[in-house]
């Protein structure tokens, strides 16, 4: 059903915009989709200048239509260098291209793996910067419980961006990677996914569990 | 929707994806609410910690913004403890209030636009 409808929506797509590129992405693409999974697809069109996501339902099932702007890694580029959850890497790097006479998708594919070939050579001072950063935090003189947790959520996002840094640069992650980085964590760092699992939710000891967790295991590993 | 032909203006017309592009507000709200949906999906060991993250987010987004006195406050006095399973419940019945009142009923829209980064 999934791929009848999303084949009905790209042909539909082709005919109006027959000179757009569009891809399909998402679990659709890989074939590892559910019942209640959405359609997510790629539409590439040089007139439009900015990125969108589109969503409706079409038939009981939900779509995404992801439309990125052309130069998205040009004005982007730092963002898309460290940070884990990626969506439009994810998306663009894992697509099925269904049409693409400009070859639009295929130069972002292209672009993608410019940005890994820079988070393979930047990967060390990156992760010292964002080491820097963690330091920083721990070292804010926090006061109240949420002021305690805004902070140690800061420094978890960053642990767990350090570590795709460090052990999984290459490559996009998937969707249920990207909402769910802790599975990929236990399957190549178990000690540090015990740790994190001790910790989280916020608890009263979580401030000073990250803390020791910081200093006595992540900075030596990582 | 049963009908394709509602998109072609869309596509076809970048103002008209600006001008129905729901704000950033409104999209962190359904984002949540939709975390709460599909909360089989995630890891059980982290699920409360990848809720209470988004709504900090949501909550720094809309702290400076007085449009959302009421519903900041209800949600600061949640963050100021750890959270809970009734923290969620009491969460998803305020920010389906705070849809209805501010950004509209979900089900009206047909589509759903927001600009990215």
């Amino acid at each position: 059903m999934h791929t009848e409808i999303a084949s009905e929506i790209i042909e539909y797509l082709h005919q109006k915009f027959p000179h757009s590129s569009i891809a399909l992405a998402g679990s659709v693409a890989n074939g590892t989709y559910k019942k209640n999974s959405d359609i997510d697809l790629l539409f590439i069109n040089e007139h439009i200048n900015n990125s969108y996501s589109i969503s409706f339902n079409y038939k009981d099932i939900p779509i995404s239509i992801f439309s990125f702007q052309k130069g998205i890694f040009h004005t982007h580029n730092y963002t898309f260098l460290y940070n884990y959850h990626n969506m439009p890497i994810a998306y663009i790097y894992n697509a099925k291209i269904i049409y693409d006479s400009e070859k639009i998708i295929f130069d972002l594919k292209n672009k993608i793996e410019e940005v890994f070939e820079k988070r393979e050579i930047l990967k060390s001072p990156f992760i010292s910067e964002l080491k820097e950063n963690i330091e920083n935090l721990l070292s804010l003189n926090t006061q109240t419980y949420y002021e305690k947790k805004k902070v140690v959520y800061r420094i978890i996002n960053t642990m767990i961006s350090i570590f795709f840094l460090k052990r999984h640069n290459r490559g996009a992650l998937v969707k249920t990677e990207a909402h769910d980085p802790f599975s990929v964590i236990k399957n190549k760092d178990f000690e540090l996914y015990n740790i994190l699992k001790e910790c989280l939710p916020f608890h009263d000891r979580t401030y000073q569990m990250i803390k020791e967790v910081y200093y006595n295991y992540f900075s030596l590993n990582y | 929707m049963e009908n394709l032909s509602h998109l072609d203006l869309l596509l076809l017309n970048e103002n008209q994806l600006k001008k129905k592009s729901i704000s950033k507000e409104n999209f962190s709200v359904l984002n949540l609410l939709k975390l709460i949906d599909d909360r089989e999906s995630f890891n059980s060991d982290f699920f409360m910690y990848h809720f209470e993250s988004t709504l900090i987010a949501f909550y720094e987004r809309i702290k400076d913004n007085t449009r959302f006195n009421l519903y900041k406050e209800i949600i600061k006095k949640h963050l100021e403890f750890q959270i809970s399973e009734k923290t969620i419940e009491d969460i998803k019945k305020e920010l389906i209030k705070l849809l209805e009142q501010e950004f509209g009923s979900k089900d009206s829209q047909d589509f759903i636009i927001k600009k990215l980064i």
